[in-house]
């Protein structure tokens, strides 16, 4: 479409100010002349004529301008009325053409409003989670702060040493700060213990946040800086647990074994930072027994007003060299750094990967804009002669663009209605399968004017793309020949034949492509689900307790408690064997000397691994597959791992001797290759003991997922044992000779016994987490597998309508062929073919598509190649076995074809 | 202005105008010129006043403007009356004799006391 005809599609006013003025200019200019000549015929001189002339004009500029400015106002009005005037005819028109044909208007806006249905209620979630205000006072001020050592790739935003603190205090670009602590307790209600998040704040936190008690009173100043045995507990807690009980104030609450009284209900939603539900006072110093240096907090920021964030940050890198004064080793490289909001909401456990999901439900938009293209070019080929007679009548062309593109805005606004109301139908009814304490408190689903913007402009998208190149090409014909032939053959059918060919090819490759992404992660799937993790992961049952909190600062205690379980389980009948697992927390110190804290989230080194004491031939890059295990002796057994060289842990290997290790076959290869690495030393980071390696053990295999894919590399595990170590968060693992589930509750029995106040994990067997990992792309395939069915189908429907109508525009030449003696099988096979060649395009284009695009998903998939063979083979049999049959159930139709008839069909 | 010439109402120039447009086309100068020339030179139309009144009319679609060659061939813009131009022009007319009629047999009335 030429410029012109664009703008006076979209009644966009051809005269600027500046054609305005010229124009009265000229007018203007005109009389003057005119005047001056009169002046002079009766005897001025021309300059006086002239003078006379523009001086009756008064101020000729102003007069110039305040003509323009009728005229501006003038051609502002019409054209907007003209807008007005325009559409509402073309919508009243619209509406009787739809009512003509029903069918086609319910197969387009139901198509589209499927799509839209399905982005709109992924964007909702992801509008939810991204775009949501946070609920909290002055909350575009609040920024988060954390202190970086070393080079970890990821910040934890809730620590600052306790010791880094009075410099970020120092900080002028802050208003106020605040400190919290999250923590992990057992909580009593009645007799089943229960973990719950706690959050301890100072006394700036709930100040700066504006936060109210819904109920009694919020943690007062004194009772923080007194450490008073008080608590508030969530809104969810105080309706779910005590059923909203107006008295609850004042009542006991056993936190870790401790009594705290109830002082108030914090105000509903509020559940900072991540699902908390108790919030008590924040200890002003460290705990006994470890150092302002490893008591972590996590801080929170008001900035001052009118300061940005950039200067914020600045601010921020010029105090982080300073943290070196505190201890220069320690500290040394230590940076402060700044995260824009209080909360991290791009963090995975809102919403995994929410670009594949928009991606796919653009995708499923766009195949379904394309399936209702193509039958507006049927449409438009039935309508060349209602269009021809109307370009005949003195309609612009342009004129005829913009009645189509309104009959699409109606379309596709109806489909729009229909597919939010479905889109929110979806959102209740899959939340309803979601576990809602999944959600952040702030996290609503709600039509807010972000949705309804955002449905605005997809509806405006699929006008265009559905209805300009359809339009395009039913208003260009020959008005002629379109009316000689009464509307129903000549060049614009063909033309529309060719149009919804174009459209079915491109809605065919789209589908192609998601049809490749499905099927490639069930193939994932199915090879996630054939690993051989090493040892029977179903058959091992797997207790994790979450030990009395109180405890949880002692992590002798919890080691100790979990020997206990096992040296009870030894003791009874119907366990096989049972061993302890847990991951690397610190040696155990030497009798005698003070325990340090155990902080509540094990610290994970993952750093490297020196052989020797040779720095030079340290491997690094070790994770994520790498693993640093305390076990109890009987670990290795319990998983039926066996020893290959060397030996097991034994009673030599007693705290305070020479540390000993067990590595995987792997570890021994990548740090000594072929040498026999029994009796020699390995340095870990984290340990300041050289570990001597006794033993080489089985390889054991994890579903690791990664930027690259998931994978089950065996990859470096070193082992070291339950008496010369202390292990966060151990595990029980247990074999039965009757069942696992039987194991399971022996171990969960003995548990409780142990310690009452043991919150028991959700793990049953040592398959659990393996499955859990599964189920992240279980949803995916899910999702997708979905979105290409509905794909699938719709191209079928696709097909299927482009070559019946092709076989019906073409009834008279396939006539003449029938006459001439062409025999059926040869003309099914004709149409048969040249259906084959556009559904052949399609397929190639979405082939082609899929191979550079599948690689975006590599990070879901498992030793599948995004370029898997089987996958591609099974798509192009999948689509032609469809496309054939699609293609031959309307071109039979021509065998019923009686010559005679078809030639007086028009 | 000039105190001895009157100042005619806007309301008043568009009815002018208007009656001048029922004898055909005219382009803004012959407008004047027809004015002038109709009130006996008792109007002198002020340049300042008459394309604003042009253009508001034409806004109001009461005439109707396009360009076109002058009599001695140069372009001009030509001002047409429209079918509501001529209404307006048939229900507003009565209504000014009646009040041109009106202030004027007032101040011809001789006054009683100074008579």
């Amino acid at each position: 479409m030429s410029i012109l005809g664009i703008r006076r599609a979209l009644s966009i006013p051809r005269f600027t100010r500046r054609h305005l003025e010229r124009d009265v200019e000229e007018e203007l200019a005109f009389h003057i002349v005119r005047r001056a000549e009169k002046l002079c015929a009766n005897g001025m001189s021309r300059e006086d004529a002239y003078a006379e002339a523009t001086r009756r004009f008064g101020n000729v500029s102003s007069l110039r301008n305040e003509c323009v400015d009728i005229d501006r106002g003038d051609l502002r009005r019409e054209r907007f009325m003209d807008l007005i005037e325009h559409t509402i005819g073309d919508l009243r028109f619209a509406v009787r053409s739809f009512r003509r044909a029903p069918g086609f208007t319910a197969a387009a806006i139901i198509t589209l409003a499927g799509g839209i249905a399905m982005l709109t209620s992924i964007f909702s979630f992801f509008n939810a989670v991204y775009y949501a205000r946070l609920p909290y006072h002055d909350a575009d001020r609040i920024v988060a702060i954390s202190e970086q050592r070393g080079s970890h790739g990821s910040v934890d935003f809730s620590s600052v040493s306790l010791d880094a603190l009075p410099f970020v205090r120092d900080a002028r670009s802050f208003e106020r700060l605040s400190a919290y602590q999250q923590g992990g307790s057992t909580l009593m209600f009645g007799t089943e213990p229960q973990l719950i998040r706690t959050l301890a704040i100072d006394t700036a936190f709930a100040p700066m946040l504006a936060l109210r008690a819904e109920l009694g009173h919020m943690l007062a100043p004194d009772e923080i800086i007194g450490n008073a045995r008080v608590a508030m507990i969530s809104d969810l807690v105080w309706r779910n647990r005590y059923g909203a009980d107006p008295l609850v104030v004042g009542k006991q609450l056993l936190v870790n074994d401790r009594a705290f009284t109830i002082i108030g209900v914090m105000q509903p939603g509020f559940r900072f930072p991540w699902q908390t539900d108790v919030f008590t006072p924040l200890r002003q110093t460290p705990d006994s027994g470890s150092t302002g240096r490893d008591t972590d907090v996590g801080i929170i920021a008001k900035l001052r007003p009118g300061v940005s964030r950039a200067v914020a940050k600045n601010e921020l890198a010029v105090i982080s060299p300073r943290l070196a004064s505190i201890d220069s080793k320690l500290y040394r490289g230590a940076q402060l750094v700044m995260r824009d909001e209080m909360l991290d909401r791009r963090s995975g456990q809102f919403l995994p990967q929410p670009g594949l999901f928009l991606g796919a439900g653009v995708f499923l938009l766009l195949i379904a804009c394309a399936n209702v293209t193509t039958l507006f070019y049927v449409r438009a080929a039935q309508r060349a002669g209602e269009m021809a007679v109307r370009a005949s009548l003195g309609a612009w062309r342009s004129r005829l663009i913009r009645q189509t593109l309104t009959e699409c805005l109606a379309l596709s606004s109806a489909a729009a209605v229909l597919g939010t109301v479905a889109a929110f139908i979806i959102v209740k009814v899959s939340l309803h399968f979601m576990p809602t304490n999944g959600f952040p408190s702030w996290f609503h689903l709600a039509v807010d004017t972000r949705i309804l913007l955002f449905v605005t402009a997809v509806t405006a998208l699929v006008t265009i793309v559905v209805g300009l190149s359809p339009a395009r090409e039913g208003t260009r014909f020959d008005l002629v020949k379109t009316l000689k032939t009464g509307g129903d053959g000549g060049m614009s059918s063909r033309s529309a034949v060719r149009g919804s060919k174009r459209g079915l090819v491109i809605q065919l490759a789209m589908s192609v492509m998601l049809f490749v992404g499905g099927a490639l992660l069930l193939r994932s799937l199915q090879r996630m689900t054939s690993i051989d993790v090493g040892y029977p992961a179903e058959r091992i049952a797997m207790v994790i307790p979450f030990f009395n909190s109180a405890w949880s600062s002692d992590a002798e205690k919890t080691s100790r408690a979990a020997q206990d379980i096992v040296d009870q389980a030894a003791q009874t009948g119907g366990i096989g064997a049972s061993a302890v697992r847990g991951f690397f927390y610190k040696l155990r110190e030497t009798p005698g000397a003070i325990p340090k804290r155990v902080p509540a989230e094990p610290r994970r080194f993952r750093m490297r691994l020196i052989p020797d004491g040779d720095t030079t031939r340290a491997i690094g890059n070790l994770s994520p597959s790498y693993r640093q295990y305390v076990v109890s002796d009987s670990y290795f057994n319990v998983l039926g791992l066996k020893i290959r060289s060397g030996r097991n842990f034994g009673f030599q290997d007693a705290a305070g001797m020479s540390v000993a290790g067990v590595i995987s076959a792997t570890a021994a290869k990548e740090l000594w290759g072929s040498m026999n690495p029994i009796g020699r030393t390995v340095q870990m980071d984290g340990v300041d003991e050289q570990i001597t390696v006794v033993g080489v053990v089985d390889d054991i295999r994890d579903l690791v997922g990664g930027r690259r894919g998931f994978h089950a590399d065996p990859g470096v595990t070193i082992y070291l044992s339950t008496r010369q170590a202390l292990a966060a968060s151990p595990s029980i693992l247990a074999t039965s000779p009757v069942s696992v589930a039987a194991a399971r509750a022996a171990i969960v029995d003995i548990t409780r016994r142990v310690d009452p106040l043991a919150v028991i994990g959700r793990e049953t067997t040592m398959a659990s987490d393996f499955e859990l990992q599964l189920l992240v792309v279980k949803v995916f395939g899910g999702v997708i597998a979905a979105l290409a069915g509905s794909a699938l189908l719709l191209s079928i429907v696709g097909i299927y309508g482009v070559v019946a109508f092709g076989v019906a525009q073409r009834t008279r030449e396939i006539g003449i062929r029938i006459a001439l003696g062409g025999s059926t099988q040869e003309i099914l096979r004709w149409i048969t073919t040249d259906a084959l060649r556009f559904v052949s395009l399609g397929l190639g284009i979405g082939l082609i598509a899929s191979v550079s695009v599948s690689r975006l998903m590599r990070i879901l998939l498992y030793n599948v190649s995004p370029l898997d063979p089987v996958v591609y083979g099974a798509v192009i049999l999948v689509f032609g076995v469809v496309a054939l049959v699609a293609c031959y159930l309307p071109a039979r139709r021509v065998t019923r074809i009686d010559p005679l008839i078809a030639l007086r069909a028009e | 202005m000039a105190d001895t010439e009157l100042s005619i109402f806007r309301e008043s120039l568009d009815l002018l105008i208007l009656k001048s447009l029922t004898l055909g086309p005219k382009h803004g100068y012959a407008v004047a010129e027809w004015i002038e020339h109709a009130t006996k030179t008792v109007l002198l139309v002020d340049e300042g006043t008459l394309y604003p009144g042009l253009h508001r009319l034409a806004r109001r679609r009461l005439i109707e403007a396009e360009w076109g060659l002058s009599e001695n061939n140069r372009r001009a813009k030509y001002y047409a009356i429209t079918q509501a131009g001529r209404a307006k022009l048939r229900t507003h007319a009565p209504i000014w004799h009646r009040y041109a009629e009106g202030i004027a047999g007032a101040l011809r009335m001789t006054d009683p006391e100074t008579a």
